[in-house]
């Protein structure tokens, strides 16, 4: 009795030994965050990645982007992450969870009691979303969410 | 014969009045006095008598149309069809989709709810789907393309409209 009380047990532990890291994995993601200043003041490119350089020039009719602040977060599982951005603004990031092959993750641009944009996104990972619009002094932000790096 | 002397009088004096009332100095004098005290008369169609049975003919005309035969349809306002933008709108330039939202709720403080998207064939199959998008400020747009296999997404709001 005592062994299959032993073997039983290691099956056990194994099996959760096994599962644990898939569980651990689901319930926090590693987010990257970029913060631009779009404008049409100068016709510089001040930004270290410069992958974005020819999306952004193709997709937006800015003449300069400024790099502001570029910070990596790991976000827990329906906990909330404050991102400071310039001006007053906040980025307030929750991830909800995995479904099927997707992480949701709710975004909010926010500033005082104001929600600028609040959106719910699924992401295939990895993935890149550019969150824009909200008025700074001399341009717009925009700011580059990057998932699954 | 008194009958007769009676009828006389007073066909005379019917006389003397038709000429007193018809005088053509009376009958201008008159016309001048109307047209200074009292406003012109309406062209007949506005006048009450023919305006307000034409105008209770029309309610009830616009009231049952439906019992009107489709045949007489046309002769109704037809209401305006309800244009719908389409949801997905190509765009030559970036050769991506996008999907513009009315959004803007007025600054009150409270949050509002977000508006789900329609879960259609195309939103399902992109590697980042925008469940829901909201703002307070003004309209938000969604703009979504693929670049060199990559996958862009564009969350944007212009703000004050």
């Amino acid at each position: 009795m005592r062994k299959n009380h032993l073997i039983l047990f290691c099956l056990i532990a194994s099996f959760l030994a096994g599962s644990f890291p898939t569980l651990a994995a689901d319930d926090s993601i590693r987010v990257k965050v970029t913060v631009l200043r779009a404008s049409n003041e100068g016709s510089d490119f001040d930004f270290d990645n410069d992958a974005y350089r020819d999306e952004l020039v193709k997709l937006f009719s800015y003449k300069s982007y400024h790099q502001l602040d570029v910070k990596a977060a790991e976000l827990q599982k329906a906990d909330r992450s404050i991102i400071s951005l310039p001006e007053g603004y906040e980025l307030v990031l929750t991830y909800q969870g995995v479904e099927g092959e997707r992480v949701m993750v709710q975004a909010l641009v926010r500033k005082n009691t104001t929600q600028y944009v609040y959106t719910l996104l699924s992401i295939q990972n990895p993935g890149v979303v550019f969150v824009g619009g909200p008025n700074v002094k001399d341009g717009v932000l925009v700011i580059v969410l990057e998932t699954g790096f | 014969m008194k009958n007769r002397r009676i009828d006389d009088v007073l066909k005379s004096y019917r006389g003397y009045l038709d000429e007193a009332v018809h005088d053509s100095v009376v009958r201008s004098r008159k016309k001048d006095f109307l047209a200074a005290h009292f406003r012109p008369e309406p062209f007949w169609g506005f006048q009450p008598v023919f305006l307000l049975p034409a105008i209770m003919l029309a309610a009830i005309f616009f009231l049952f149309q439906s019992l009107v035969p489709p045949r007489l349809a046309y002769i109704y306002p037809q209401p305006l069809k309800n244009v719908i933008a389409s949801e997905t709108q190509s765009t030559k330039e970036h050769g991506g989709f996008v999907r513009r939202f009315s959004g803007g709720q007025s600054q009150s403080g409270i949050a509002s709810v977000a508006e789900p998207l329609r879960n259609d064939e195309f939103n399902q199959g992109l590697p980042i789907r925008v469940e829901r998008i909201n703002s307070q400020v003004g309209p938000t747009m969604v703009f979504q393309t693929n670049r060199d296999n990559i996958p862009v997404t564009i969350v944007w709001v212009f703000v004050g409209g």
